[in-house]
């Protein structure tokens, strides 16, 4: 058995444990605060974390580079840095709440990534073959996964201010944390822009040319920096905020799947 | 009417534009600059910006805008007279853009004076009683002078204000500088733009192996410049296609993917260099890109009497991955006037299905199907054609043949079309860029910036010594914080750094 398929069954384990996890942390939230379910599942979501880690290490080595030289890797990064944040935040704080909010997005996503985007692993296409690779898509992938749990937290929020949903903690302690999570991703995202400018200036010979992928991304910019702008300015808070963080975290998914896929510009290159 | 009575009027009126033209104009300022404003012009922008991501753009090539406008005939004159194949330069996007630009200007320069005022004074007067702030406590403490703790504080970064026996410390300053620093930066980022679009060039060309480019204007296949470029502004250089080498992966797994670009040039004659993707050359601030490849198959055309017609190895463009390619050739000096019309496969087979189709994009089985077009090319009338399309409308087909490199087809009307070899072809993007300096540092102040802005915190902190008189040695702290801010971690450090300890909790309020 080679690296690649190793690394990928290590996806399709991490994908059956999310299915697992998807079971427990639903039965959670209908048990009080702390609960032995979510123990277990929580414990399940450091495996999976385990996986997935071990399978983009393991996709790395065998193709000699950085793990995210197209589609599927990029989408499997982003699942890893969800879930990774995740458990970070854990560490400090009791979210187990959230466990449900980051199981069923990153089952679709690893889904679509096995099923549609597969690519097998290989060298990087001349365009790729830069330090700004590392640079540039990693900062991308910690935001994005930043940027989805803030999704899951605006969804929560909605549900709960309709009354959807009982034990969960209290409004404002979720506004009060998307809103933090903004704070910690959006520099990075900023990071993430401007590196891709450096890099477009040294690959393509102009920093900013609205390639569609670009313009995506500065839309994205636009809406988190809206975000937090409404936020300090003129008190922007729960509902409204929520609305917004769907609304970036929209972007965030136009782009990478409708760009990415149907849409042609510089940022398309062989093999999605 | 009274003067009483007019000022009266006046009053009631101002929460309406007032209707003389000074008054309209500070109207319209105060609207502009307002929060809510600014923030609706910044979501403006970003949905003014769809449409440019969605629709082919002028910008990033001019035949894609032609095709969809040609499958979509209803949209295209619409669309067009919207702006919406230029959506960056139209004067809508500029005219959002520009708004917000004098939004932001408009907010930050009052703010900096503020910022300034508040600067050069002190800390606010500790107030009377504090019992009512966040944090209140009561610590029973060693022997310290207010002086001491003044000291401490300020090497730990609190600016303070001592009044008798209390003391206002304050920090998160950098909070405000750095959100002026950011919006200053957004600033810098628009004139870097600006400066770029009006002196920057780009251009492309197509090179092929063996020949040269010299930069001047007449020698781009397509060029664009600012408003304020001059031609006398190219730097004089002169550069020859030695050799392209490419390399593709021959494993299953992504199969045909390019794994190496790599052009030799020889510079002025002088050095040779080796531009990879990613690696350009820089020539005192023009750069030269290597941006594509393709093949250009030399091909060489006879009349009956061994006269040659044409020999020239003619670029053909890419049409997928595998590298069929379509070309042209067009002979007018010929009488009747010449085009062929080609499809060149560098691993041909023929699909039962498909027709001829390239199966890899490497030169193993290299072979050319074309048509040979004999009348009216159509370039005699003075409107300009793609190298690239053959206008057939006025020509009649004399025969069909395919060819490998070296073979030569004789058609039945006194013509020898031979395919000798193929080269390679590179093309290139020249591009000046004045702006991206300034643009970098912009980008760069605006992370710092931002980073002091989001994460700084703005807190005060309120100490009450015990009266000099009295024997007590209990003192009162209690402090406020603007942003969420967790004051007690603040405070135990602050008691921690100031020595003193904790020794007897008192009491302990809200």
């Amino acid at each position: 058995m080679n690296l690649n398929n190793l690394s990928n069954l290590l996806v399709y384990f991490a994908i059956f444990t999310l299915a697992i996890n998807l079971v427990l942390f639903s039965i959670s939230l209908t048990q009080k605060k702390k609960n032995k379910v979510s123990n277990i599942a929580l414990s399940l979501t450091w495996l999976i974390g385990l996986f997935l880690v071990i399978a983009l290490i393991l996709r790395g080595i065998a193709a000699q580079r950085a793990p995210w030289g197209n589609m599927y890797e990029f989408a499997v990064s982003s699942v890893t840095a969800v879930i990774i944040s995740f458990l970070i935040v854990s560490l400090k704080k009791n979210i187990s709440w959230l466990g449900i909010f980051i199981t069923v997005p990153s089952i679709i996503l690893l889904g679509l990534a096995v099923i549609v985007l597969y690519t097998e692993s290989g060298p990087l296409v001349p365009a790729l073959k830069s330090t700004w690779l590392w640079i540039h898509v990693s900062s991308a992938i910690i935001s994005y996964g930043a940027f989805s749990l803030n999704f899951g937290l605006s969804i929560i929020y909605l549900l709960k201010a309709k009354n959807k949903l009982k034990s969960l903690p209290s409004l404002n302690r979720i506004d009060d944390f998307s809103y933090k999570i903004v704070l910690f991703a959006f520099p990075i995202w900023t990071f993430s822009v401007i590196s891709g400018a450096v890099w477009a200036e040294n690959a393509w010979g102009r920093y900013w040319g609205w390639d569609p992928k670009e313009t995506w991304a500065f839309i994205t910019w636009i809406i988190y920096a809206a975000y937090l702008h409404s936020r300090v300015t003129i008190g922007w808070k729960g509902k409204k905020s929520a609305w917004l963080g769907i609304a970036g975290y929209a972007a965030i998914i136009f782009n990478f799947f409708v760009i990415n896929i149907w849409v042609t510009g510089l940022h398309s290159y062989a093999g999605i | 009417m009274t003067t009483k009575q007019i000022s009266a009027k006046q009053r009631t009126e101002t929460v309406l534009p007032p209707l003389n033209f000074f008054g309209f104009i500070r109207w319209m300022w105060r609207q502009l600059t307002s929060m809510n404003t600014a923030l609706l012009l910044l979501l403006f922008v970003a949905l003014a910006a769809i449409p440019g991501s969605i629709l082919p753009q002028k910008t990033a090539s001019l035949i894609r805008v032609n095709n969809w406008k040609e499958q979509n005939p209803r949209f295209s004159t619409f669309f067009e007279n919207l702006g919406f194949f230029d959506v960056y330069g139209s004067f809508w996007f500029s005219a959002i853009y520009i708004l917000l630009m004098i939004s932001i200007i408009g907010c930050v320069i009052p703010r900096l004076k503020v910022y300034f005022k508040n600067w050069q004074e002190k800390p606010s007067q500790t107030p009377n009683s504090i019992s009512k702030f966040s944090n209140y406590e009561k610590v029973k403490i060693k022997k310290i002078s207010i002086k001491e703790i003044e000291k401490i504080a300020n090497s730990k970064g609190w600016r303070t204000l001592q009044n008798n026996n209390s003391l206002t410390l304050e920090k998160g300053y950098s909070r405000e500088a750095g959100n002026l620093l950011f919006h200053f930066s957004l600033i810098i980022i628009t004139i870097a733009l600006a400066f770029g679009a009006l002196f920057s060039y780009r251009g492309t060309v197509v090179v092929k192996e063996g020949t040269g480019f010299s930069n001047t204007i007449t020698q781009y296949d397509d060029f664009r410049a600012g408003r304020f470029f001059s031609v006398t502004q190219l730097p004089n250089f002169f550069f020859t296609l030695n050799d392209f080498r490419v390399d593709f992966e021959r494993s299953e797994v992504q199969r045909g993917a390019p794994r190496k670009f790599e052009a030799n040039i020889t510079l002025d004659n002088k050095d040779t260099f080796n531009i990879f993707v990613n690696k350009p050359i820089n020539i005192s601030g023009t750069k030269i890109f290597l941006t594509g490849h393709g093949y250009a198959p030399v091909i060489t055309v006879k009349d009956k009497n061994n006269q040659v017609l044409f020999s020239d190895a003619v670029v053909f463009l890419p049409q997928d991955g595998n590298f069929s390619s379509t070309g042209v050739v067009k002979i007018p000096d010929s009488n009747p006037q010449l085009g062929i019309e080609a499809r060149f496969l560098p691993t041909a087979i023929v699909d039962p299905v498909n027709g001829p189709t390239s199966t890899f994009p490497a030169l193993d089985n290299p072979e050319i199907f074309m048509s040979l077009w004999q009348g009216d090319l159509g370039v005699n009338e003075g409107i300009s054609q793609s190298i690239y399309d053959l206008d057939t409308s006025k020509m009649t087909q004399i025969g069909l043949e395919e060819l490998k490199p070296g073979e030569m087809w004789e058609t039945d009307s006194e013509y020898v079309i031979s395919f000798d070899e193929v080269k390679q072809f590179a093309s290139f993007q020249i591009a000046y860029e004045p702006g991206r300096f300034l643009a970098l540092v912009g980008a760069i102040l605006a992370m710092v910036g931002m980073i002091f802005g989001l994460g700084v915190q703005r807190r005060k902190i309120f100490i009450k010594m015990p009266a000099k008189s009295s024997s007590s040695n209990v003192i009162e702290i209690a402090g406020i914080a603007k942003e969420n801010h967790d004051l007690g971690k603040d405070i135990s450090k602050l008691l921690n750094e100031l020595g003193l300890k904790r020794t007897n909790k008192v009491s302990r309020e809200i």
